[in-house]
């Protein structure tokens, strides 16, 4: 059998597995809308701190961390940094979403925030604005599994079928199982690509340079030093900036635990402790970034010139000498990290599309059937728009995806206010998110416009805060009632109305 | 507090401040987390961004941005541990 055989029948095996489990997994939960999106909110543990670090930890692990580190050295250090204080927020606004989602049956982010600040208008804005980051960021994922099949197979599997594979398992397990599969394949998807992530990290600069640290030193003397120079290099190749490095932290920390399909995970705990637990094991998991991080730097003297330097790890593993079985595993492993993403992306685009999109706008109330239909709908829906892009459309994607993080960061001041803040109104947190969305996207289009080169979602967030200030207190307060469950978590009353 | 409709506060409500212990947690919490952002950008990070000493193997620089994940790391465990326990588990 030849090489590329061995290494795509592992892979298939993988693929069969992940198949398997999530189909399976479905099993336990209710037919109703709670246990396909939130999975009866019984969660443990174990299996949330899986499905939060898989979630977010995707293709771009795997492919684009080493290819920043590989040429933008130091630069991708803010991978990391970012991560450091990005989940504590989520330690103390997961468990206070988490009891107002039981009181009320929520199931999503844009569902609490509709109803904390009494509008409708905000919850279709905040989904349209989760679809518009969710479709780069699926057609992304599709297209890393695609990319490193074919690499992997010397282009026997073209792009189209290796991303047509991997995603059809996808699609299957969560229009099946929603949450239980993702919570039950990204368990086993997590560990596989720590545990992949971990040994190539650690063999790779070995057997190329003989260690870390000769291969930091190499690097350091080579003419190639200055990527290890803090912040690094831009992505033109000259010194990136300090204001760049420092604004591109701050706004990424800030939005990191508002990715609405992170967020929402705070509804599938099955306790509070649950959650903060899983919180406080998160940076374990993260710490998984220095071995992903060393790969691409052991590329940097060994196979200069990869381009697109995305490509790094699939080059790697056809040049170096390994056993077959070993890459096929590291592929598989790769090709999880890209599948853990992508399934709660898929999963969340849907059930936000439906729950925050189409479902306000409905006049008549939705029977939890139908409701499960539409997602159901939604999800083979979302997956072949992104699949459309993945495969036959041109459009660049990437500048769309940094767009939306800038975007995503703007949902934070509305989450943060909506449990410490009493006094913000819902004409406030809407005035104030457009004005965040707005600015942010005025300079991601018109960098020059900038009066300092900083991320633009930092104008974006200080935009969004002064005006959300404004017009909350110009605007007359919620009623005592409403704010209650938000502010005072221990006067959530049983006999509190649920929410429509 | 009594129910009236017009006792809204203007600033910010955070809960649990009432007792004197977990405040200090949560202080002491606040302020580690604020370091630990602060250490990472600028004008804090410049000052560590040497290549030497290398700290098991990783250059200075790379080292000093893990162990402030280190450090939260911690300083969460810490926090959890001063948490009350709940009666849901």
């Amino acid at each position: 059998m030849p090489e590329w055989a061995v290494i795509l029948s592992i892979c298939g095996l993988y693929l069969v597995l992940v198949l398997g489990l999530g189909v399976w997994s479905g099993r336990t939960v209710s037919a109703s809308v709670d246990g396909y999106v939130a999975g009866d909110r019984t969660l443990g543990v174990i299996v949330l701190y899986f499905v939060l670090g898989a979630s977010v930890f995707s293709s771009f692990a795997f492919l684009g961390a080493p290819g920043w580190a590989y040429s933008r050295g130091a630069a991708a250090f803010y991978i990391i940094a970012y991560g450091t204080v990005g989940m504590v927020p989520f330690y103390f606004l997961g468990p206070r979403a988490r009891q107002v989602g039981e009181a009320f049956g929520f199931v999503t982010q844009a569902e609490m925030l509709a109803h904390r600040y009494d509008s409708r208008t905000l919850s279709v804005v905040l989904a349209a604005l989760s679809v518009v980051a969710f479709v780069p960021y699926l057609t992304l994922q599709m297209k890393g599994a695609g990319l490193l099949l074919s690499t992997i197979s010397d282009g026997v599997v073209p792009q189209w079928l290796g991303a047509l594979a991997a995603y059809g398992v996808v699609l299957v397990y969560v229009f099946a199982s929603g949450m239980m599969a993702i919570g039950w394949t990204n368990t086993v998807q997590g560990l596989f690509m720590m545990a992949v992530a971990w040994f190539l990290g650690l063999y790779l600069p070995e057997t190329l340079h003989g260690g870390i640290q000769p291969m930091f030193e190499a690097i350091a003397a080579s003419d190639k030093a200055a990527m290890l120079d803090v912040p690094g290099l831009a992505a033109d190749g000259s010194p990136w900036s300090w204001a760049g490095y420092s604004s591109a932290v701050i706004v990424s920390a800030v939005g990191f635990s508002m990715w609405p399909h992170l967020f929402m995970r705070a509804f599938t705990a099955k306790s509070d402790r649950t959650l903060k637990l899983t919180v406080v094991l998160y940076p374990t998991f993260q710490l998984f970034l220095v071995p992903i991080l060393l790969i691409g730097f052991a590329g940097v003297l060994a196979f200069p010139g990869v381009a697109p330097p995305d490509t790094i790890v699939p080059h790697l593993l056809t040049q170096i000498e390994l056993s077959p079985v070993l890459v096929g595993l590291v592929c598989a492993g790769a090709l999880a990290a890209s599948m853990s993403s992508g399934d709660a992306i898929l999963h969340a685009a849907a059930s936000i599309g439906l729950r925050d999109g189409i479902k306000p706008l409905l006049a008549a109330p939705m029977t939890d059937t139908r409701q499960r239909q539409w997602i159901r709908g939604l999800v083979v829906a979302t997956s072949a728009t992104a699949y459309y892009f993945a495969v036959f459309s041109e459009v660049g994607i990437v500048a769309l995806l940094l767009g939306a993080y800038g975007g995503v960061a703007q949902i934070f001041p509305l989450v943060f206010a909506a449990f410490y803040w009493p006094r913000a109104t819902g004409a406030g947190a809407l005035a104030g998110l457009l004005a965040g969305i707005g600015v942010n996207t005025l300079f991601l289009v018109a960098p020059h416009l900038r009066p300092f080169p900083l991320h633009e979602g930092v104008y974006g967030l200080a935009a969004n805060i002064a005006v959300f200030l404004t017009v909350s207190l110009l605007t007359p307060p919620h009623d005592r009632d409403r704010l209650r469950a938000y502010t005072h978590s221990d006067r959530l009353a049983a006999d509190e109305t649920v929410a429509s | 507090m009594d129910d009236q409709a017009d006792d809204i506060p203007q600033g910010l409500v955070v809960p649990g401040l009432g007792d004197e212990s977990r405040r200090a947690a949560l202080w002491a919490f606040l302020v580690v987390s604020v370091l630990s952002g602060l250490a990472l950008v600028w004008p804090v990070y410049p000052l560590a961004v040497d290549l030497t000493p290398y700290v098991f193997g990783l250059p200075f620089s790379f080292a000093w941005t893990v162990g402030w994940l280190v450090v939260m790391f911690v300083a969460l465990v810490l926090l959890y541990r001063t948490d009350a326990p709940d009666p849901a588990d």
